[in-house]
């Protein structure tokens, strides 16, 4: 019972609103504004959801929750000139290499005071 | 929409750990888990369709791979896009974002309610789950076989 209630409590505290952390920075792709993406940040606690925004002109700004994340960054283009598999839609492609979201190796740290972070991405 | 597992929609979703996917047999009486124990259905929420591009989430008919069902991937209400194949329409409340063709794709449970969303379990009842509910726990009741039994 106390256990039971004690978790209750940080269960409370930890999704309440006051705790996220508003984070932003910056996003680039060999050294230009990613012009339109998303990025999410996956608590290493994999209890916890993750938490995403958008980027735009290079530059994104979200709530999070406070701790050890990895960070991963997606962004597409059309491929100019070919076709998806029914052939009338545009294929899309990853501009982005796996190193930054499917196998990423970017992390960020989450804190008081902790709430920006660039990154800075190349080519795959 | 209907729940078909825990996992993304990847290949040709033939081989999802739920209930509800590409050519499913499974039948009622054999969920392993036990149906009060998996979830069958929720709410997602789609944009309204404009001139210049349809939400194909939830379609059932002329839609695209990934959109006729939702996983338990990612909580209730996340603010993690849903990852859609083709035509996306994001907004704040229904995040999407558009992957690569033929890359993993896949929609959360999504609602208006401010902390979480009405999950149909297998057994008819329907549970309120709340966005900040154990991923694990979530991502366990989306699936047929994940031994789990809910408690709240």
């Amino acid at each position: 019972m106390f256990v039971g209630l004690v978790t209750m409590v940080f269960v409370a505290v930890g999704c309440s609103d006051a705790r996220m952390h508003e984070v932003e920075g910056t996003v680039t792709l060999d050294g230009k504004d990613l012009r339109e993406g998303d990025i999410v940040f996956t608590p290493e606690d994999t209890k916890l959801g993750p938490d995403a925004g958008k980027i735009k002109d290079g530059k994104y700004k979200f709530k999070a929750k406070p701790g050890k994340m990895k960070v991963q960054i997606l962004a597409t283009r059309e491929v100019p000139g070919k076709k998806g598999p029914m052939g009338t839609e545009p294929l899309l492609e990853d501009i982005i290499a796996d190193e930054y979201n499917a196998k990423t190796t970017l992390t960020a740290d989450v804190g008081p005071g902790k709430t920006k972070f660039d990154f800075q991405l190349k080519k795959k | 929409v209907t729940c078909s597992g825990s996992t993304l929609y990847t290949t040709n979703g033939l081989t999802q750990n739920g209930v509800f996917y590409v050519k499913s047999t499974h039948k009622v009486q054999a969920i392993p888990d036990g149906t009060s124990n998996t979830v069958f259905a929720s709410e997602i929420l789609v944009v309204p369709d404009s001139t210049s591009a349809n939400d194909l989430r939830g379609r059932y008919c002329n839609s695209w791979y990934g959109n006729n069902n939702f996983t338990t991937f990612n909580p209730p209400n996340t603010t993690s896009p849903d990852l859609v194949g083709y035509q996306g329409v994001s907004t704040v409340a229904a995040p999407s974002t558009t992957v690569a063709t033929s890359s993993p794709a896949g929609l959360f449970a999504r609602s208006r309610h401010a902390n979480g969303v009405n999950a149909l379990m297998g057994d008819g009842s329907v549970r309120f789950v709340s966005n900040s509910i154990n991923v694990l726990v979530w991502q366990a009741m989306g699936t047929r076989d994940g031994g789990e039994t809910v408690s709240e």
